[in-house]
């Protein structure tokens, strides 16, 4: 069911193919053809090597929580408190570390360190975001 | 590292107004007020004045962005006080600090000889500060805003995870909270003079950013401050003793720049103003700056280092918290204060070197070095 109230993402140049993978509900990055870095937020170069060659390469999409916060107040159209904003670290790299809520999970359950996987939550006909639940190994 | 800025400039003049919750006074009359009481501080007058730096942007969801309104522009203050010789002004979006950085180097550079700083915020009436009212997200925000984090968020992640990796609770938290309301105490402009917390209250506060309650948050109010910067040979012609800004660093990473940059060491530190518009940003800037070892910030405040009287009072002012958000024009109003000796009940004694400390993690980092000259 979309839930048109939450914000939507407005892409840009850069991070057009991101949302037009998420559409597809595949998690897709920039990565460096040389050193193998992934580049989040997209940008045009890499950021170790300072290689233009990047390409869209898909991620495994799992990964742990590396830290949250439980919003309570009722701040954010769409969203009713409380509810997780994590940090989703993905397995691929240390340090890249991707927003998203839990979902499939009740509040207090989640932990730092919690195996997750990613998901995907259609807003729209034309527009999904890459969330995260728990997954099992 | 650059030491070319070493002791050019100094503070000579600050201002204060009310800090309140609500009002009917203008924001203008609030950052005139700071800015005469500034001038008049130095010595000066409003003539004298050649230079201005301001950070007048309103933040949050009700932000109307309008000019004497809910900000307060270099255009509005120069045309209020009659500033008849202005040749340098700039506004710039950050934090208060940035706009001393672009003061001291206008002053080095010779583009003004009498820079007047200012910061005015406006607390808007019947607004939630942090709603959001947009129903896209571009830029930055379209990793974020979808799923519903506001920017505060963040800092609240920050201390989950500090928490998990230090083993600092709640309770460690309080003694942060407990030493600001204590020096708000002996600051007779802070909003929260004459009222005490106790952890009872604070472990009783409503949550708003887990693990951020309530009392780890400052409050949105109305006040101005401003402060007067001069080089340091025209410093020398004022009233006041100067507060020499001995070293600098405008950068993600300041802490061990401006250490650098000033040739002053962490033992010859003898007070620190550290940003804490959310509470924990004390033990970041405590770690950041090498004061105290990571992950060990906390138990330096458990054990009172931080107060009044320990090894390196923190924030002597009561800060963002204890006196009020002025998005750190208070840290260098207090920095200036202590290094001039004029800081009252909450004087540190033979204090020489001040540390102040700006930002966080994802925004740029200034951390001065305030001394007092030989
Ligand atoms: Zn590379």
């Amino acid at each position: 069911m979309a839930d048109s109230t939450k914000v939507i993402p407005h892409a840009d140049l850069e991070t057009t193919p991101y949302w037009e993978a998420a559409r597809e509900h595949k998690l897709k990055l920039p990565k460096c053809s040389q050193d193998g870095t992934f580049v989040f937020p997209p940008r045009p170069i890499c950021p170790k090597c300072h290689s233009d060659k990047l390409e869209w390469t898909e991620l495994s999409g799992r990964g742990a929580v590396y830290t949250f916060t439980i919003m309570h107040d009722k701040m954010v159209a769409g969203f009713d408190p409380p509810y997780v904003v994590a940090q989703v670290e993905l397995e691929e790299q240390a340090g890249l570390r991707l927003q998203s809520n839990i979902l499939e999970c009740p509040v207090p359950d989640v932990y730092i360190g919690m195996p997750v996987e990613v998901t995907f939550e259609d807003r729209s006909e034309e527009i999904s975001v890459p969330q995260f639940r728990p997954r099992s190994s | 590292m650059d030491k070319s800025m070493r002791n050019k400039t100094a503070i000579v003049g600050v201002g204060y107004s009310d800090m309140v919750r609500k009002t009917d006074r203008s924001l203008g009359s609030f950052a005139i007020e700071a800015a005469m009481q500034a001038i008049t501080d130095a010595g000066l007058k409003p003539k004298d004045i050649d230079g201005y730096a301001g950070t007048p942007v309103a933040f949050g969801g009700g932000a109307m962005h309008l000019d004497g309104v809910d900000e307060i522009s270099d255009r509005y203050i120069i045309s209020s006080l009659g500033l008849p010789n202005i040749r340098w002004a700039l506004d710039i979006n950050g934090l208060t600090s940035i706009s001393l950085v672009q003061a001291m180097q206008a002053l080095a550079v010779g583009a003004c000889d009498y820079a007047l700083v200012v910061r005015a915020m406006y607390n808007p009436v019947g607004v939630r500060y942090n709603q959001s009212r947009s129903p896209e997200a571009g830029g930055p925000g379209q990793f974020t805003d979808p799923y519903g984090l506001v920017p505060m968020g963040r800092h609240a992640q920050w201390l989950q995870r500090y928490m998990h990796d230090s083993g600092a609770t709640k309770e460690d938290l309080f003694n942060v909270v407990k030493a600001l309301r204590d020096h708000a105490q002996l600051n007779p402009y802070a909003y929260w003079r004459g009222k005490d917390i106790t952890l009872e209250d604070y472990l009783a506060s409503r949550w708003i950013y887990e693990p951020l309650c309530l009392f780890d948050c400052d409050m949105p109010l109305t006040g101005a401050g401003a402060v007067v910067l001069t080089t340091a040979e025209r410093a020398k012609d004022l009233p006041n003793p100067p507060a020499y800004i001995s070293g600098f660093a405008s950068t993600y990473e300041p802490g061990e720049a401006v250490f650098e940059a000033s040739g002053i060491g962490r033992d010859e530190v003898q007070a620190a103003q550290l940003y804490d518009g959310y509470i924990h940003m004390i033990w970041f800037w405590l770690e950041k700056l090498g004061l105290c070892g990571k992950g060990e910030a906390y138990k330096f405040t458990r054990d009172g280092g931080i107060s009044l009287g320990g090894t390196l009072p923190v924030t002597t002012f009561g800060g963002s918290q204890g006196e009020g958000r002025l998005h750190g024009m208070g840290h260098i109003r207090e920095g200036a204060m202590q290094v001039m000796g004029r800081a009252g009940e909450r004087q540190v004694p033979d204090l020489e070197n001040c540390i102040v400390a700006c930002g966080f993690e994802s925004v740029p980092g200034h951390a001065f070095m305030f001394s007092r000259g030989s």
